[in-house]
């Protein structure tokens, strides 16, 4: 059933005019007026790069995170599924699941070419990769949450950044701890350990939270 | 062979007593009770904006009522309304870039009657439009495509929200034959509509609803 969801969510996107890479597009124009805006000097650049490519991934979620329910929601899909017995559990997990493979996975393979603007080492492209990785599933989380808990309201997407930015800066601050730490540690670096738990938790409580919501959405 | 209509045993009913609904924070009536039970159409009459889709989403479970309740049952133990009701909404829910076979197969998948999708579409004379996206049926052809996902469905109660809206009398009288074989086997529908009544099984009850209900309360 999930497989099914996640499938024709996959095949609504593809068929959506492109409209499931505008976060991509986000993702590259912020890291471009980044480097020009630094004055493109390497020097200056390099050791803020991972914060840079960090906060082009987490703008670019927030800004697709008003989409995972919206359009299920406006024309009665959401009303139909639960008529037609899906769990909302398995609902949210369905839309995390898509979210992660439509809107962040675009986002982590262009990392090494964003890396390019930054002329990074190989570590730390690694690092970043790995580190983004391991935060995708928190993220995904937390933004289902937010979108099942706002689905219907109109002016739902400045909530939505507003309701997730308090979760995502302890994404932040143990990825970037974790960027840095793999230079010295490689993966055994403490942080990778504290981004995988707050990944766990992420799922954990965000998805049933977000089903709790979206059950209350809908009666 | 599949049959698209297999006979419905179980006996299964809704009852509302004593129900009030409001929508946008506006109770729009109080006090109705409805029932209904094998082989029954209950038809709701009333004019825009009474408050009919209300009602209906109340009795599929997606509102909760302010006050009174509703219940479902099977053979006499309460279920989930998803358990033996398929909404059939005013306005369709096909994704338009879909194409009409996918969107049907999506739906029967879903409720586990993968084998009924193409059975259900030549019924309803979509069969040549398999491969047509949703959004490019006419406004007759999604409410035909629609009808085919409460046959795939295959539960005891429809209930539709102007199944017969912007459709020409050829039309019409097909869909009225549809609910016929429904009813035939064991179903029960719940139709709201602003046109009059249609007698499509043996037992048809009408509700009207009117703005005077809720005057006349407290």
């Amino acid at each position: 059933m999930i497989i099914g969801l996640i499938k024709r969510d996959i095949t609504l996107a593809l068929r959506s005019g492109g409209a499931w890479l505008y976060g991509l597009f986000f993702f590259a124009v912020f890291i471009a007026l980044s480097a020009i805006a630094l004055g493109g000097s390497h020097e200056l650049m390099r050791p803020i790069a991972p914060a840079l490519i960090w906060l082009a991934l987490i703008f670019s979620a927030m800004l697709s995170f008003p989409s995972i329910f919206r359009d299920d929601y406006d024309d009665g899909t959401l009303t139909q599924l639960k008529l037609s017995g899906v769990s909302p559990l398995s609902l949210c997990m369905a839309k995390a699941l898509g979210f992660t493979l439509l809107s962040i996975l675009p986002l982590i393979l262009s990392v090494p070419i964003a890396a390019l603007f930054f002329d990074l080492p190989s570590g730390v492209i690694m690092a970043s990769l790995i580190s983004l990785c391991f935060a995708a599933p928190a993220i995904a989380s937390y933004g289902t949450l937010a979108a099942a808990i706002l689905a219907g309201r109109r002016s739902g997407g400045f909530l939505i950044v507003l309701m997730t930015t308090p979760f995502l800066v302890p994404l932040l601050i143990f990825g970037l701890e974790a960027v840095s730490g793999y230079e010295a540690d490689g993966l055994a670096a403490l942080e990778f350990r504290v981004l995988i738990g707050l990944s766990l938790i992420g799922t954990s409580l965000g998805l049933p939270a977000a089903a709790a919501a979206l059950k209350a959405q809908l009666e | 062979m599949l049959n698209l209509f297999p006979k419905i045993n179980g006996k299964v009913r809704i009852s509302a007593d004593g129900l009030a609904l409001s929508r946008g924070g506006v109770e729009l009536f109080r006090d109705i009770t409805v029932s209904l039970s094998r082989e029954d159409i209950l038809w709701i009459h009333g004019g825009n904006g009474i408050g009919k889709t209300t009602l209906l989403e109340g009795l599929c479970g997606l509102l909760r009522p302010d006050l009174g309740r509703i219940e479902w049952a099977i053979d006499g133990a309460p279920c989930e309304a998803s358990d033996i009701i398929a909404y059939q909404p005013h306005l369709s829910f096909a994704k338009a870039v879909m194409s009409a076979g996918e969107e049907l197969s999506f739906w029967a998948k879903l409720r586990g009657a993968e084998g009924l999708a193409d059975l259900a579409l030549d019924y309803v004379g979509l069969a040549s439009k398999a491969h047509v996206p949703c959004g490019k049926l006419s406004a007759g052809q999604k409410r035909r495509l629609a009808l085919a996902k409460l046959i795939v469905s295959q539960k005891p109660i429809w209930i539709m929200d102007e199944p017969t809206a912007a459709i020409d009398k050829m039309g019409r009288d097909k869909i009225d034959a549809l609910i016929g074989a429904h009813i035939a086997r064991g179903g029960s529908a719940i139709i709201a509509s602003h046109s009059p009544a249609r007698a499509l099984g043996p037992k048809v009850r009408k509700l009207t609803l009117e703005a005077a209900n809720l005057e006349a309360a407290p």
